[in-house]
């Protein structure tokens, strides 16, 4: 049904527009576990259906397992679903998060970033959400409130492809952007219609419909050839992600007018021949603009993660000889997750990557920091050593 | 009961892989053959699906996407079945088929004792409209028979080799603390026939969160011989180690044997009951929880009918 809430302008905090972006989406069922930073989600998900605003089933589960788990019940069943977690939360998921992936069920989870502990810190960083960079669901990060409404009707059109049938996860920073009130702008219900269809679900995935004389016994054991396609339909699925978000970039602007999202992978401001640019993600992406607003640098905001868009990045960085990337996470090896992936890749990124960490724990990354950042990067050459190193940003 | 209305319809295939002499499996067979023929109140409805968590269904029930069992099957790891019954049981009620599908979830003692019982808290406190089979074998069967919450207190498994020291859970007592329309405990044998089938029939009618609570033979776990599997349930109900009680409500049914048989005649086929055979006072204590449960039975059945 047309959910009964405001269209048009408005001023929201990242928590509401989430909420929005559910109601909008016209899921079947919701399930909510309070967690901080992401409660209001769920709070206002609960209003909403208690006052009959969405059709939306409304449950308050026991756990954010039991969460994930009403989740791909529904999923399992034809419906949509949608949740919203963070960090302790997100982790507790794990292990049905991961079935999930892999019985290629397209849920849907707000996640709102929270560093994972211990020790215990309510405050943002990207730690929880790239805990699950080795799953196959696509990522997608949000830099403003009003990313946070539209990636989350995204989400559910990528996810519901019927051969990308994966969960995805929207995340977006604590805080700085679930609590922060910005202007937005509301799409109508009957726009969005037209941008997510129903759900029509990959019949591969699901419970037959009944009048179906076929019998399924879904995720049961099978032989090793079979079991070796299903992995290999993984791969697939994320490489087809990357293939349809030009086209539901596309598809949105065609819908609503506007062409701000670009072809969908990633926030891109500066002039494309600059000799630094700046990789980043989240809410930290509109203040390195800032900061370097004045100069000539290339600064590009990752929106997806997952499928990490390998050939987009390249193209967007090809311009320049040095990469300053600023990860809000950090893993075994000393760096972060997004410096990871570029040095993994040597051949496609053959530039000075500067690899930069910080902002763990609610750490002010003001404008100031990446300022004395870049400046580092055009005075400082890398040795042989640091080209596998991690420089930690701001007092420690 | 008429042999015509016990026979099973042919719901397992016989290439399923669970144990010759296994209760579930025969418990499986007549369970889907009751609730999918016409209910008490005259309807007939139509299994949705079986949610099956990690159990010896999970390797036994089908294999590259076949069902063995005749309806659709979902597989879904140890901890998740209630929720995830409960979440295909919501869609049912979105679609407007809620009186038509059933959601049956068959789970383990392991899983619903231990693992899943939070879960399995949050569904029931939620009157999720699933029908919860507990597939009780008093242990992890599917890993090899080692302890579970169910276990009874002096069995031997093989992660308590001496014999389990802690008391069996009290499974009733925390399913009724959470208000569910239906709790019901049931023996497939010859003599609890028509106990089973009544219960399994009033379940499969009734709406919300009801619990079948099955005492399934394991003839591996509790090193009994595989043709002993119908006899030993029955002598779990006439010696009263197992009762059956059926909570419909406020109503309390409690199925009483006609002939009373001593605890040890079904201790006796049991490997995993030697030790506590061999040892007076063990044998003593486990008779003397048999009694106590079953004298707390009979005054909440008299309590039950005081009050209506």
């Amino acid at each position: 049904m047309k959910p009964a809430i405001p269209t048009g302008p408005a001023v929201l905090t990242g928590n509401t527009a989430a909420a929005y972006g559910f109601a909008l989406a016209d899921i079947d069922v919701f399930g909510g576990y309070p967690i901080t930073p992401s409660t209001e989600v769920t709070e206002q998900i609960a209003a909403l259906a208690s006052r009959g605003s969405i059709s939306t089933i409304y449950r308050n589960t026991d756990s954010e397992l039991a969460s994930i788990a009403l989740g791909i019940g529904v999923s399992t069943a034809g419906g949509r679903y949608g949740t919203a977690t963070s960090s302790q939360g997100l982790a507790l998921m794990c292990e049905l998060l991961h079935w999930a992936t892999t019985a290629r069920l397209p849920l849907v989870i707000a996640n709102v970033n929270r560093s994972l502990g211990a020790p215990w810190s309510i405050h943002p960083d990207q730690t929880d959400s790239l805990l699950f960079r080795d799953m196959f669901m696509p990522q997608i990060y949000c830099s403003n409130v009003q990313e946070v409404l539209d990636m989350i009707l995204w989400a559910y059109r990528l996810a519901e492809d019927e051969e990308v049938s994966l969960p995805t996860l929207v995340s977006f920073d604590g805080f700085l952007l679930s609590h922060t009130a910005e202007n937005v702008v509301i799409p109508a219900f009957e726009d969005v219609q037209k941008f997510l269809p129903p759900r029509t679900p990959n019949k591969n995935f699901v419970l037959p419909d009944r009048s179906d004389p076929h019998v399924m016994n879904l995720q049961c054991p099978c032989d090793a050839k079979e079991h070796t396609k299903r992995k290999k339909a993984l791969v697939d699925s994320l490489r087809r992600a990357e293939t349809i978000i030009p086209a539901i970039a596309a598809d949105w602007h065609r819908i609503f007018g506007a062409s701000n999202y670009g072809n969908g992978f990633a926030r891109v401001s500066g002039p494309n021949n600059a000799d630094v640019a700046v990789i980043t993600m989240g809410s930290i992406v509109g203040t390195v603009e800032e900061a370097f607003a004045n100069e000539p640098v290339r600064v590009i905001g990752l929106r997806f993660f997952r499928p990490f868009p390998m050939r987009e990045l390249k193209a967007l960085v090809s311009g320049a000889s040095k990469v300053l990337v600023i990860d809000r996470s950090i893993l075994p090896d000393g760096m972060g997750a997004l410096s990871h992936e570029l040095r993994l890749r040597e051949k496609e990124f053959p530039q000075d990557v500067y690899s930069f960490v910080g902002g763990f724990g609610g750490q002010d990354l003001s404008e100031t920091v990446f300022r004395s950042a870049l400046e580092f990067v055009r005075t400082h050459a890398l040795s042989e050593n640091e080209r596998s190193q991690t420089f930690w940003l701001g007092e420690q | 009961m008429k042999p015509k209305e016990i026979a099973p319809f042919q719901t397992l295939d016989p290439r399923h892989g669970l144990c010759p002499g296994c209760g579930s499996a025969i418990a499986m067979a007549h369970t889907l053959s009751i609730i999918s023929r016409p209910l008490p109140s005259g309807r007939t409805r139509r299994v949705r699906a079986v949610v099956l968590p990690a159990s010896c269904w999970s390797i036994g029930s089908g294999w590259n996407g076949e069902s063995f069992l005749g309806v659709n099957l979902v597989n879904t790891p140890f901890i998740a079945s209630s929720a995830v019954g409960e979440g295909i049981s919501l869609m049912s009620k979105r679609q407007g088929r809620d009186e038509e599908d059933i959601t049956m979830v068959w789970a383990g003692d392991g899983s619903s004792f231990d693992i899943g019982l939070g879960l399995l808290s949050g569904a029931a406190s939620r009157n999720a409209d699933i029908l919860y089979v507990i597939n009780d074998n008093q242990s992890y069967g599917n890993t090899g028979a080692q302890e579970s919450g169910a276990t009874p207190e002096g069995a031997r498994t093989v992660t308590s080799p001496l014999g389990k020291s802690i008391p069996q859970k009290d499974i009733m007592g925390i399913m009724l603390a959470h208000s569910i329309p239906y709790y019901a405990t049931a023996i497939l044998s010859v003599p609890t026939l028509t106990d089973f089938y009544s219960k399994a029939q009033v379940a499969a009618d009734m709406k919300g969160f009801r619990v079948l609570h099955l005492l399934s033979v394991c003839p591996p776990g509790w090193k009994s011989p595989t043709d002993a599997s119908v006899d030993l349930a029955e002598l779990a109900f006439s010696t009263r180690v197992f009762p059956l009680i059926e909570i419909a409500g406020d109503a309390v049914r409690l199925t009483k044997p006609k002939h009373e048989k001593p605890v040890e005649e079904y201790l006796k086929p049991q490997g995993r009951f030697a030790q506590l055979l061999a040892s007076e006072e063990r044998l003593a204590a486990f008779k003397a929880t048999v009694e106590k449960r079953w004298r707390a039975l009979c005054a909440l059945e008299k309590s039950a009918e005081e009050h209506t």
